[in-house]
């Protein structure tokens, strides 16, 4: 089946079977090996992408799905040479060891900040319907608790990505690690 | 000459990681992200049953096997071992061998694509006749079925401090005030690195080319030169970027390395593996499941007269890496405590599971919950607070510990205790509701523990690592057998490399690490990379500078070291190495046979308090709280120490309260991550961490082990604190929501 | 293969031979929308659970439906999950169907035939199989409002906080006149091969004070589940955190 979809901005075409996972194309057909393999049963997100705003496990999207569709990987997260802020977050605060569930986990941080999903970054206790604190730390914890990390024990990815929340609050600053 | 600039990345300071800027981007290339020329990929046909005889291996007729290799133990033609300490585990089973275990590999294939190879898999089709198999280590020691030898012990040790015959340990604890008793198990646990397992081999010219996700390139080289029947430098092995280890990629590694070299060779092109998270749960290591039996017996005033333990650890079908966990774990079983009288017995014993392996901690983890759950009984039975037990009866400088080691430097033990009670503040009422109003209980536990930092006794004279510096154009280069798989040894050793020479870090590459590019440092285990190898590092680029300078002097060269080393690469045309190798440090006197003398150079001190929360509907425990203190002696970069730590920590609690790997006829039951679960995000609490540096005078700029030490304590205080809550004891893990409904009629009435 | 989030279809399917057709649901308008009346929610199959959960008329008309939602693996997975998804796999363990079956849903589900509506209480006829014909679609499930007196409540006890599957869960609905409990509608999932109403529990609190329910629910449950063991959990303790769940619901309505 041939399809055309959109991949970090850029218009890509694919001959494959409709049912070849939306991963699979991305790092074997396009090459575009960021994006990682971890279970291939939407446990750990490792597979993370942003498909039509979404962030979604590509292991579990069939490429028939995604014709005419918009996908961004982490090698789109970049724009003109600057790291997104969550990027240069994760490098200064510590948040990547091993490194393997990192562009799962900085694909799904940025979505959270760019579509406002974190919520006020100072509010204090709120308590959600099923009685999860959501100050903002435990409202990031919920929102990547689809992505597992074995390394870090998680504490330095949240407060990366806190600090990339604010300063994105904040508004765009000059400078920034190239990337 | 002008002094040098200081460097950028001095040492104690959290400089970000080297290569932090390729993980955050997705540009860091790990196994399956690198491609040969018409790879091929490689399956494993592994067994159905967990004790057998392979009676032949047939090909499904009716599958088309002209576009896939095949191969099985009769085309391996060395040696058909996976040589590690002994050479007992074949690469694969051969017909009329033994089957050990479920999912042990029997033959290999190769296809074009992975759909293709694994379609080969499931045609290929083992014939084996059942024996009886044996999944408890009591069955075993009973001899029900010979597995190993003529009693199926892989290793046993006996440690005796204080005493001579059992008869003067039983005086001890007959004359005793108080003694306290009990039996702790522990359960396997998956290391569960995100990065599955994957290895990729080629062949030109005769010479075998392996590269892959790996923890110990040597290791892995020492299996091909048994397996390939070759010469040291006809097989390099080179480690590939790796998505965490924890051990579980230690030893496993050589197996799969084994099983592309030989698909490699017979396809005559790249062959590829990559395990399927399913397959990875099922097939390799796991932390050993241990009981231990521990007895300590104390005077009038509190003081241990005597410690008495016994531990049986479940080796698994093969030798593997058995009795050095088992040593460890024997090593640690007394606790870090004063006692005149020890006696430590250890069994590592051999049944049908697939073997166990290695995992942070390392036997470690599972003797300190027993000696730290016996400790926390022995405060509820004297009515003594828990840290003031502790800090009474803790080893300092200038105590002996159960192997009869004198500590001297670096004993941070009061500095962790005092750590963890500066900021314990109030602990938390027992009865309580939660967000929800429904009634939790809630309690706080504490622990003590230490870790024995490097290789034990002469381990690492025996290893006799060594790393090199070299100065080539002007950029100076580490050339070490260390793989970074997360804990940033790249970057230590950059920080170190760019102290020691005066330079800026930016003119320091630490080279992958390729068996035939450098020098064996040792395994990257044991809590030994930035501590050993560090050290050597240190010492090589201390000397390539030393070198420089002297050359500079002779030659009348003036400017930075950079600009000498440029001079010199420039006007003698070669670059300059200088390699430093493994010097133990004065007064290490181990002896192997007894087991006494100096166990480790030196040792990590570490005290934790963690607070639950028990929902008394769902019997769920949520961790609150959990704070770490651990003396690390310096820390070379404070952010990735502490990263070690909180990954350190997680596991442990993960392994507390959360995971398990559950065997059915010695098969995994969980072999997935749906149900082989690990924490998340949400599962995690805010950790705290408090690093403390007592420094250790042998170790770069004071550092010593860090990268286990985090893993072996938090479960004790987890059930320590479940138990201050409930009020009965919770000795077996994990402490599942299942186990404490079971325990609800003996929980204390309050 | 009828496909639309993928999230229970496409696991492992690298190692699954294609299906021989796919009928793509995903984004079909037809299937996606919730529409508001006085009394009911209607929510199209093709609506995934993250816009369940965030929509306002959902969370403040019932809000056990978006506590479940939000509950549902972790947020790629709401991104793509569906109700009909999860009410065509119909997994004893699937996270909405107890509420659904608390809110006494009705289902719309569609054929060249015609439409037809189910009531979810008749849905589920044994372990993953429903009423489901070979030629049918899931349109949407239409959810009455509770009423003022209404109390409704949910809780999942997972293997861990985020990204689980159930062990034992429940949901009710509790009706009230001050604090006689004049009905019931209480149902649980993972203690049976399909999500259950426990009529036995309905019963034992009719006409009870909200006081007293909680116990006489406790004893009913125990006698009317039989859950079983498996490699995530036991069936005493689900028995037991069941009977737990229900009287909680009870004493906190």
């Amino acid at each position: 089946m041939k399809l055309a979809f959109e991949v970090n901005g850029e218009r890509r075409t694919v001959e494959v079977s409709p049912w070849k996972r939306l991963l699979d194309v991305l790092r074997e057909d396009l090459r575009l090996t960021g994006t990682k393999e971890g279970c291939g049963e939407g446990e750990c997100g490792a597979c993370t992408v942003v498909l039509d705003g979404e962030a979604v496990n590509s292991c579990l999207v069939a490429i028939g799905q995604c014709d005419g569709r918009s996908v961004t990987t982490v090698e789109g997260l970049a724009h003109g040479g600057v790291l997104h802020a969550v990027q240069r977050a994760l490098v200064a605060c510590g948040g990547a060891q091993c490194g393997i569930c990192t562009p799962g986990i900085a694909v799904c941080a940025a979505h959270i900040i760019d579509s406002g999903l974190i919520g006020g970054i100072d509010e204090r206790s709120e308590v959600s319907p099923v009685g999860i604190d959501v100050t903002a730390r435990a409202r990031v914890r919920e929102l990547l608790a689809g992505n597992i990390c074995r390394c870090t024990g998680y504490q330095l990815i949240v407060d990366a990505v806190i600090e990339a929340a604010r300063e994105t609050e904040r508004g765009p600053e000059r400078g920034g690690d190239q990337a | 000459m002008e002094r040098p600039p200081p460097p950028v990345a001095p040492v104690g300071t959290s400089v970000p990681r080297v290569d932090g800027v390729a993980k955050v981007t997705g540009r860091a290339l790990y196994l399956d992200d690198l491609d040969a020329a018409n790879a091929w990929h490689g399956a494993t046909v592994r067994s159905q049953v967990a004790h057998g005889v392979l009676e032949a291996i047939d090909l499904d007729p009716a599958f088309d096997w002209s576009a896939v290799t095949v191969v099985t133990a009769a085309d391996i033609w060395g040696k058909n071992v996976i040589a590690l300490i002994e050479d007992d585990q074949p690469a694969l089973v051969p017909i009329g061998g033994r089957v050990m275990h479920r999912d042990e590999p029997l033959a290999l294939v190769a296809a074009p694509t992975r759909a293709l190879a694994f379609a080969a898999a499931r045609a290929v089709k083992p014939k084996i006749t059942p024996l009886p198999a044996v999944f408890d280590v009591d069955q075993a020691l009973g001899k029900a079925q010979l597995l190993y030898g003529t009693t199926n012990v892989f290793k046993q040790f006996l440690i005796r401090k204080g005493h001579e015959t059992d008869a003067e340990l039983e005086a001890a604890f007959a004359g005793a005030a108080q003694v306290v008793e009990g039996s702790y198990t522990t359960s396997p646990q998956e290391q569960m690195y995100i990065e599955p397992q994957a290895m990729m081999a080629s062949w030109h010219g005769g010479r075998c080319h392996i590269v892959g996700s790996m923890q110990c390139p040597f290791y892995v080289h020492k299996a091909m030169k048994a397996l390939l029947a070759c010469e040291p430098d006809e097989v390099v092995i080179a480690q590939s970027v790796t998505g965490g280890g924890f051990g579980g990629k230690e030893e496993y590694p050589s197996m799969i390395a084994a099983h592309v070299a030989l698909l490699a060779h017979k396809a005559g092109r790249a062959v590829k593996i990559v395990y399927d998270r399913d397959e990875d749960i099922a097939a390799t290591t796991k932390r050993h499941p241990c009981r231990t039996a521990h007895r300590l017996a104390v005077d009038a005033k509190g003081e241990l007269l005597a410690i008495d333990v016994d531990v049986v650890m479940d080796g698994g079908a093969y030798l593997t890496l058995s009795p050095v966990v088992l040593s460890r774990g024997v090593l640690h079983a007394a606790g870090p405590y004063r006692c005149p009288i020890v006696r430590v017995r250890g069994r590592v014993v051999a049944t049908n599971h697939p073997p166990h392996g290695a995992f942070r901690g390392f036997g470690a983890p599972q003797t300190t919950f027993a000696y730290e759950r016996q400790m926390q009984k022995l405060a509820r039975l004297r009515g003594e607070d828990p840290l003031a037990l502790r800090k009474r009866l803790a080893l300092r400088s200038g105590d002996t510990t159960a192997t009869g080691q004198l500590l001297g430097f670096s004993v941070g033990s009061d500095e962790v205790l005092a750590a963890i009670e500066g900021v314990a503040g109030t602990p938390p009422v027992r009865e309580g509701v939660n967000a929800q109003g429904g009634p939790v209980r809630r309690g706080r536990g504490v622990c003590f523990y230490f870790h024995g930092a490097g290789f034990t006794g002469s381990g690492e004279q025996r290893l006799a690592g060594r790393a090199a510096v070299a100065a080539v154009s002007g950029r100076f280069e580490v050339r070490s057998s260390s793989s970074d798989m997360g804990q940033g040894s790249i970057t230590i050793f950059t920080q170190i490399a760019a102290a020691a020479l005066g330079v800026d870090a930016a003119h320091i590459v630490v080279v992958d690490p390729s068996t035939s590019q450098v020098p064996d440092s040792g395994p990257t285990v044991a809590s030994r990379t930035a501590m050993v190898v560090g050290g050597l590092v240190e010492r090589a680029a201390r000397a390539v500078r030393q070198k420089l300078e002297a050359w500079a002097a002779a030659h009348a060269v003036g400017g930075s070291l950079v600009e000498i080393a440029r001079a010199h690469a420039a006007a003698e045309r070669a670059e300059l190495v200088e390699t430093a190798a493994y010097e133990p440090p004065p007064g290490i006197q181990w002896d192997d046979a007894t087991y006494t003398g100096s166990a480790y150079p030196v040792y990590g001190w570490a005290a934790c308090l963690v607070d639950v929360e028990i929902d008394l509907d769902s019997y769920e425990v949520a961790i609150t709280r959990c704070v770490q203190a651990i003396d690390v002696g310096k820390a070379l970069n404070p952010a990735i120490v502490r990263g070690q730590i909180e990954g350190g920590t997680l596991q442990a609690l993960g392994w507390a309260v959360l995971e398990n790997v559950v065997y059915k006829e010695g098969k995994v039951a969980n072999a997935n991550m749906t149900n082989c679960i690990v924490p998340t995000f949400a599962d995690a609490p805010e950790l705290e961490t408090i690093l403390v540096e007592v420094p250790y005078p042998f170790g770069p700029s004071g550092a010593k082990g860090v990268g286990e030490i985090p893993m072996d304590g938090p479960a004790a205080a987890v059930a320590n604190a479940v138990e201050n809550a409930l009020g009965c004891p919770f000795d077996a893990l994990p402490i599942s929501p299942e186990s404490i409904a079971r325990a609800r009629l003996r929980w204390e009435v309050s | 293969m009828v496909l639309a989030g993928g999230t229970d279809l496409m696991v492992n399917a690298n190692h699954r031979a294609a299906p021989s057709g796919i009928l793509d649901l995903w984004r079909l308008p037809a299937i996606g929308f919730v529409r508001i009346s006085d009394d009911s929610i209607a929510i199209g199959a093709g609506t995934t659970w993250h816009e369940v959960e965030r929509h306002p008329a959902i969370q403040a008309r019932m809000r056990p439906l978006a506590a479940a939602a939000r509950e549902i693996g972790a947020l790629q997975i709401q991104a793509r999950a569906t109700l009909g998804g999860n009410v065509g796999t119909s997994s004893p363990v699937g996270d909405s169907l107890p509420v659904l079956l608390a809110l006494d849903a009705e289902l719309e589900v569609a054929s060249v035939r015609g439409r037809r509506r189910v009531p979810y209480h008749a849905w589920c006829t044994g372990y993953r199989t429903t009423q489901l014909l070979a030629d049918e679609l899931i349109i949407a499930a239409h959810v009455p409002v509770p009423g003022p007196g209404t109390r409704t409540t949910w809780r999942k006890i997972g293997t861990r906080r985020a990204q689980s599957i159930s062990k034992v869960m429940g949901a009710a609905a509790i009706m009230l006149d001050g604090d006689l409990v004049t009905d019931a509608r209480v149902a649980l999932g993972a203690v049976a091969d399909r999500p259950i109403r426990i009529t036995a529990v309905e019963a034992a609190v009719r006409g009870q004070r909200l006081g007293d329910a909680g116990e006489a629910a406790r004893v009913a449950v125990r006698a009317a589940i039989r859950p079983i063991d498996d490699v995530r959990s036991t069936a005493t303790y689900r028995r037991e955190v069941a009977e737990n769940l229900v009287a909680r619901f009870f004493s906190m309505a």
